[in-house]
Formats: structure tokens, sequence, C-alpha cells
């Protein structure tokens, strides 16, 4: 029982950790708002859906 | 009667895929962006590094398979889970590794989801813009305006959607095996893990865009219907009917699946019954036709359209004229198509279709027999036997490589670099060696797959007949449309389903172990 909630303790501060690390990674695949696109038209076609 | 039809369908699948077989021993079709662009390319097979891949995979198989079996004293409840909870540690692994960013319609759409939520803009739908001339794609710009809506914007949301999408397919790969394969007893984990660990799928969910959704409804769709015709009970085809209509509401395709799905009710109908099966087919084709409808209707209510969407939309004509290019075999045409179009009928849908008519006719009647011959045998090679569904560009990305120039260039970046993104940069050992892996593997499963529709034929066993006939439906569709392999996308359930049977026919025959 003892080392189940030692497991589950150290996995809590793993995912924490780790979140902690992605944090600028998630940041980084914000999606810019690209306004610059609408001078191009309504939209580019480009390649076949 | 009815079994001769069911044969005939096995017979013609039979052909097909051991046209592919045999030509991959003489032509490799690849797809490698980084290296050629975005281009089709058939060349010489390397025999020898063929054979050693495909032996090499195939000895891999054979051990894999072994370990799964030992699974087979776990129960569902837990093996289940366990598979799908790996499978999304990696697939999310590759999100973060592989930040790959949309490109072409892929980051036209998200802007177009964009410009309708922030600034109330919909003149995409007006002459010029890109739902104009295609309507359809509005499905993914609302499902896309949505997440945008209710969650952050960060690609990775959208991605841990498509992964949400993917483990839903994977469930359905395995509950689709079991309802066909009913006598086996064997828990037959391995194609749970086969399709949990499918390398073309994991890659997909970088791509923002409908595949890896309608994939998932479509297969689902399948799933229920297949349901419906061993139970007979209604409130399966009306699942179906739904899941059909909503995977067919973000890739046209859907109607493939619901031609096969109907004829295959049509065969099973002494079995199911007159009035259940006109009532299943009734309902389906009526549910199919609700989400088109009701889009056009919302859209015009709120006077965010005058008219139809579709009234001047891209004719079908222009991807069968895309279809037709002996020097392209039917891929992307450097806009010549989307120039006539645009220039020459000036976004005219009744005077571009004159158009493509024409061109289409000069183009079968200027070439010659020969010429025609081979650029439709090339097309049906290059497109079956690529094999990767194109994720060295969709999936693995690409990282500032640009191609072309003006308006057709096409630019692949990703958000930030990684190790990964340098080890499968460009030509590397390991993009190469990932995608010849997986051009073996669909060869491979494609001899699995004639030993399951040969054994079926030998016995006189029908039950993959829906199945075989959404492949052969994919074949006859874009032996005539514009190709890429990654249009092939939502059946790569269905082979690997029809593969891994394939597969344990031969092991079992080979090692005598009959379970069934």
């Amino acid at each position: 029982m003892k080392s189940w909630k030692a497991a589950a303790r150290l996995a809590v501060l793993l995912i924490c950790c780790l979140s902690l690390a992605a944090c600028e990674y998630i940041s980084a695949q914000t999606i810019p708002d690209n306004v610059q696109n609408r001078s191009q038209g309504q939209g580019r076609m480009e390649r076949t859906p | 009667m009815v079994k001769g039809i069911h044969k005939l369908f096995y017979i013609l699948l039979t052909l097909f895929l051991g046209l592919f077989v045999a030509a991959s021993f003489l032509v490799r079709a690849k797809y490698l962006y980084a290296v050629y662009g975005d281009t089709p390319v058939l060349e010489k097979q390397q025999f020898l590094l063929f054979i050693v891949t495909a032996a090499a995979l195939l000895l891999a198989g054979l051990g894999l398979y072994a370990l799964c079996r030992r699974l087979d004293r776990f129960s569902p409840k837990i093996i289940i889970p366990a598979v799908l909870a790996a499978s999304f540690a990696v697939q999310t692994a590759i999100i973060f590794l592989f930040p790959r960013l949309p490109t072409d319609d892929s980051q036209t759409v998200l802007t177009l989801a964009q410009n309708m939520l922030y600034r109330g803009d919909y003149s995409s739908f007006q002459t010029t813009g890109y739902l104009h001339m295609f309507p359809f794609n509005f499905s993914i710009v609302l499902y896309l305006k949505t997440l945008l809506l209710l969650f952050p914007d960060n690609y990775l949301v959208i991605k841990l959607f498509n992964i949400g999408f993917t483990l839903v397919t994977t469930l359905m790969v395995y509950l689709l095996y079991k309802e066909l394969n009913g006598k086996s007893r064997s828990r037959d984990y391995g194609v749970l893990i086969l399709a949990a660990l499918y390398a073309p799928a994991l890659f997909m969910n970088n791509l923002i865009y409908n595949d890896v959704i309608a994939t998932a409804f479509l297969t689902s769709a399948l799933y229920f219907a297949v349901r419906f015709m061993k139970e007979a009970a209604l409130k399966y085809m009306i699942y179906a009917a739904v899941l059909q209509a909503i995977g067919n509401y973000f890739r046209s395709i859907g109607a493939i699946f619901l031609v096969a799905i109907a004829i295959t009710i049509l065969l099973h109908i002494r079995r199911i019954g007159v009035k259940k099966s006109v009532l299943a087919l009734a309902v389906t084709v009526l549910v199919f036709m609700v989400p088109g409808w009701t889009q056009n209707l919302l859209l015009q209510a709120t006077g965010k359209v005058e008219g139809s969407v579709s009234a001047n939309s891209a004719p079908v004509y222009m991807w069968l004229n895309m279809g037709v290019n002996q020097s392209t075999f039917g891929f992307w045409d450097n806009r010549q198509s989307y120039n006539i179009y645009q220039r020459q009928a000036g976004y005219n849908k009744e005077k571009s279709t004159e158009l493509f008519k024409e061109e289409i006719s000069r183009k079968l009647s200027e070439a010659e027999a020969g010429d025609l011959l081979r650029m439709y045998a090339k097309k049906l090679v290059w497109t079956w036997t690529e094999g990767t569904y194109q994720m060295e560009r969709y999936g693995i990305g690409n990282g500032s490589s640009t191609f072309g120039r003006g308006l057709g260039a096409v630019g692949d970046k990703y958000s930030y670099t990684t190790f990964a993104t340098e080890l499968f940069k460009g030509d590397s050992n390991a993009r190469v060696g990932l995608i010849w892996a997986m051009y073996t593997l669909n060869i491979l499963m494609y001899g699995f797959i004639l030993v399951r529709l040969i054994g079926g034929l030998k016995s006189g066993r029908f039950a993959e007949t829906p199945l075989v006939l959404v492949v052969l439906g994919f074949i006859a569709f874009y032996l005539l449309w514009e190709i890429k392999s990654r249009y092939l996308f939502p059946i790569y359930p269905l082979l690997l389903v029809m593969s891994y049977m394939g597969f344990k026919e031969m092991y079992d025959a080979i090692f005598a172990e009959k379970e069934e």
C-alpha cells in the first residue's frame, strides 16, 4: 500500500515537472492572429483540399 | 446469385492488390517533400533493400504477434485502456517533438476560422474567396472556429483533439476486427496494438485539417453498419447513419462509404428483412443530406451568404481534369485547372464546367491509347503503393523548406526545432528509413489482405464485403479524380483490419495452431 502511495506521489511530481518544462513549448505553439493574410484576399488557394 | 456478387468483389480487389504488389517489385512509389518538393516520384525499385526491409518487418511482426498473444490472459478492461494510454503518450510526444506549422489549405482554413470568430468576416464566401471555390471546407472552418472559441488559441489544442479522434479510430479498428472475426477464441490484442502504433496515423495528428476527424467518424459508421447487418437492430443503423453523415460533412468521400454500406445491406436483405432494409437505407440517405442542408439554411438565414454556397463553387470536373494529366499522372497540376476556373471562367461554375469538359475530351482524344494506359497505370500504382499517406510532409514536417515561386510557393516550418526535427531533417537516414519501413509495411499489408481474400474465396466466407467495397470504391474514385496518397488515409483502418486477418490466417496455417 505504502509503495503504491509513494509511486503515485512520484508520478504526480513527475507530471508537475514535465508540465513546467513543457510550458515553454506550449506557449511556443500559440496560434498567431493572421490578420496579414486578409490582405492576400479571402484565403489562399495554393493546393487542392 | 448473392454469393456470386460477393465473389466478384473479392476477385476484383484480389486483382488490384495483386497488381500493386507485383508492380512494387519493379517500381518504387515515393513522396519525399524534403528532397523532391510537392511531386510524386516513381523510380526503379531497389530490389534488395525492399526484400531485406520486408523480411525484417515480417520477422518483427512475427515476434510482436507472439508477444501480443501472451497478453491474452489479461482482460480487455485492462489492455484496451493501457494500449490507448500508451498510444496517447506517443502521439503527444510527437506533437511536441515535431511542432509542424500548418501550410496551404490547412493554414487557410485556420485563418478563415480566426477571421470569422474575431472579426465576423465571412467574405471568403464572396467571389474570389476560398469558400466560394471550396464551400465544402466550411465544415473544418466551423470546427476550428469552435475550438478557438472554447479553448486557448494553441496548435496543441487542435492537435490534441486530433489525437482524440485517432484514439477513437484505433478502438474502432479493434471493435470492427472483433465484429468481423467473432469466432476467434483469441483476444486479438495484436490488431489493437498495430492500430495504436501505426506511424502514419500517429504522425497525421500534426495535420490541422479534416482527414483524421473524417476517418474516425467513417470507421465508426462502418463498425455500426456491420453490427446492423449482423444483428438487424435498427438502432445500430441509426448510429451508423449519423456518424457517416458527420464524417461526410468533413470529407465528402463519405459518399463511397454510403454506397458500400447500401450495397451490403441489399446483399443481406434476406437476413435483415425487406422492411428493415428499406427503412435503414432511407434513414441513411436522408440523414446523409442533413448537414449540408442545415449549413446552407443557417448561412442564408443569418445573412452570411445569399443563395446556395455551392452555386458557383469549383465544379467536380475541375478535379477530374486534374486527374487526367500525363505529366503529373493526376497529381497537383500547378494551378492549370485553377486558372481555368478562376481566370478563364471568372469563378463561374457553369462556364468552367463547359471549359473543363472540353479540356478533358481534348486530352483524351489527343492522347494515344498506350499513353493513356501508361498514365492510369502510373496513377494507380503511385497512389496505392506510396504507402505513407504523405506523412513525411503532413506529419513529420519540414523546417524552412520552400519549393516553387510566387503564388505557388509552399513553405514548411516548425514552431521550434528539437533533437527530433534535427534527426529527421532533409534526406536524413531517420526520415528516409521511416518512409522505407512504412512503404514496405504497406506492401506487406496488401500481401496479407490477399491471403485473406483468397482464403475467403476458397472457403466461401465473405464477412469483409463492406470493407472490400469501400476499398474498391476508393480505387475507382481515385482512378478518375485528382490524386494524393494522403487521400487514402480514411481507409487505413480497413486495411489494418483486413491485413491483420490475413496475417493471422497465415500464421495459423504455418504454425498449425488452429484457433477458429
